[in-house]
């Protein structure tokens, strides 16, 4: 998936990372250049000034050690000359027995510039350079001590990179920090609709969101607004409809019973108008579904289920009934529309005062993956052949014929969106009336 | 007056014979004697017999001598120490033996 933090991290640290390499090389190039030219141009000028010193007599390489420079009296001084020709060698005598030192024997005018390892450890850099005066043919080469440089040259090398390291590091931490800071509201409007999509809020705050966000949030609730809008004025036409065509529907019902007597067409049209009236309640229980719409404020039984609970006690006042609750075990938030859930038990609750003597049993708890609503009563019951009349109807709703009091049709519905299953059961088996148990998947699943 | 001159004469030629003998003796040997000796065997390499002055007083080689003195080769090592102090060390060539150490002045 694609990142925005990622994106930005990878880049910045990867350019940062880049040009502290491309520094450090060009760095360390550098000095290695300025190094390597001022040791040139030392063993350059050594060279330059034992040529002015020599002299050729007879063939042969004269020296005069007068004007020759200390350091090359010196044994191991770390300063060193060979002049050589093809049957003559004459060498400082700071190098006393060290023999190891290469000499080329070079034509005039070639140079050549080599490492080695010196006496008592030195690290050497020679030159040799070759000449011809008088007709003889010489080569010279001169070498210097440059341990201690070198030592400080890696030490420096070491230190830069070092350095650079740690200005990486600090670097790539300021980089994340100010990243994580200037990404919060992204993340804290993720988690925000994360909170609207549970039904924790209706309208996304637009308080502590810096500008640039703004727009996206204040579309996003101009939407969650038009959605709810539209909702709520299809539910009430579709209402509307429904009810407008009762009166219609009853008129006709009522006009074939008595003016149709034995006429052919009464019962075709008595069963079509029925069809109708079902079909007609049947859109009006799917209207008044809320569903699993935007901003879909979930249930939440503690404090939803007061007010029903308060008028049904109010309405069964004069029966005594009570209806026993205790909310505090319950979930806190069921994946149910509030709206629906209220719908539901409004309906069983009622149903179940209607029936019951005294008490009435409200029960909710959750499993791995589903919940189950229970309401008992104390009422009398249903026998088996009527209970299995109930579970038939409400499993063929076409066959709805209306008044028999339960209002199973909107729960149905309900259950059946919501994926659920119900089950009756006649007798309770401490109470003695009617027991149902709903079951809902506790997932929001997409619901048809 | 002739064995005056005689004695003269002699004496001259012991002191000439004297000096002679004393200079050979404290001959300093050239860079190409040192390594003829060291390939005869006769002295040890200038490195071991460094390697020795140095574990007496270690430090930086300033300068060396090869000297030729009563029958014995023998090194004078100047070293200079972290210290600041110079030190003068004879060694024996052939053996290797530390034979003074000093302070130099």
């Amino acid at each position: 998936m694609k990142s925005i933090s990622r994106t930005l991290t990878w880049g910045l640290a990867g350019s940062v990372i880049l040009l502290s390499i491309i520094i450090t090389l060009l760095t360390y190039l550098t000095l290695n250049n300025t190094y390597k030219t001022f040791f040139n141009t030392r063993l350059n000028s050594e060279i330059e000034s034992l040529v002015s010193t020599l002299e050729i007599q007879q063939q042969k390489i004269v020296l005069d050690e007068d004007k020759l420079n200390l350091y090359y009296s010196h044994i191991y001084s770390g300063h060193y000359f060979i002049i050589s020709t093809h049957n003559q060698r004459v060498q400082s005598r700071s190098l006393w027995d060290f023999s190891s030192i290469p000499q080329p024997q070079l034509a005039a005018g070639k140079r050549l510039r080599r490492e080695i390892t010196g006496p008592d450890d030195q690290q050497l850099i020679l030159l040799s350079q070759g000449f011809s005066q008088k007709g003889l043919q010489f080569t010279i080469t001169v070498a210097e001590d440059v341990s201690v440089l070198t030592h400080h040259f890696q030490v420096v090398t070491l230190s830069l990179v070092a350095g650079l390291i740690t200005v990486l590091i600090v670097l790539i931490l300021l980089q994340q920090w100010l990243l994580k800071k200037s990404l919060k509201p992204l993340v804290s409007l993720a988690t925000s609709i994360q909170s609207l999509k549970n039904g924790e809020l209706t309208t996304l705050s637009t308080s502590q969101t810096p500008k640039e966000l703004i727009p996206l949030v204040e579309t996003i609730n101009q939407l969650l607004e038009n959605t709810a809008a539209l909702l709520s004025r299809s539910r009430n036409a579709t209402g509307d409809l429904g009810h407008s065509l009762k009166t219609p529907l009853a008129v006709i019902q009522q006009l074939a019973q008595t003016e149709l007597n034995d006429h052919p067409v009464k019962s075709q049209l008595l069963k079509q108008t029925n069809t109708i009236r079902a079909l007609t309640e049947q859109t009006l229980t799917k209207a008044r579904l809320a569903g699993n719409i935007l901003p879909g404020a979930l249930f939440d039984p503690q404090n939803d289920l007061m007010d029903l609970i308060h008028s049904l006690d109010t309405i069964y006042q004069h029966k005594q009934t009570r209806i026993d609750w205790q909310p505090h075990q319950w979930p806190n938030r069921l994946h149910i529309n509030r709206e629906d859930a209220l719908e539901l038990l409004g309906n069983l609750l009622d149903n179940a005062c209607k029936w019951s003597k005294s008490t009435v049993l409200l029960n909710i708890s959750t499993q791995e993956n589903t919940f189950t609503i229970t309401i008992d009563d104390d009422g009398p019951g249903i026998d088996d052949d009527q209970l299995h009349m109930i579970i038939k109807r409400g499993k063929r709703l076409d066959e709805q014929v209306e008044g028999h009091g339960l209002g199973l049709n909107i729960v149905e519905n309900i259950i059946k969106y919501y994926k659920g299953t119900i089950n009756f059961k006649g007798h309770h088996p401490s109470l003695g009336g009617l027991s149902v148990s709903i079951n809902l998947p506790q997932s929001p699943t997409t619901y048809s | 007056m002739k064995f005056t001159t005689a004695a003269v004469k002699l004496s001259l030629c012991f002191t000439c014979l004297c000096l002679a003998i004393s200079v050979h003796s404290d001959e300093n040997l050239s860079p190409e004697q040192a390594q003829d000796l060291q390939k005869r065997g006769i002295i040890l390499p200038f490195n071991q017999l460094l390697a020795i002055a140095r574990q007496q007083h270690p430090g930086k080689l300033l300068d060396a001598e090869l000297e030729y003195d009563d029958g014995f080769y023998e090194y004078e090592f100047k070293i200079l120490d972290e210290q600041g102090i110079i030190w003068e060390i004879e060694l024996n060539a052939q053996t290797g033996e530390i034979t003074e150490v000093e302070e130099d002045d």
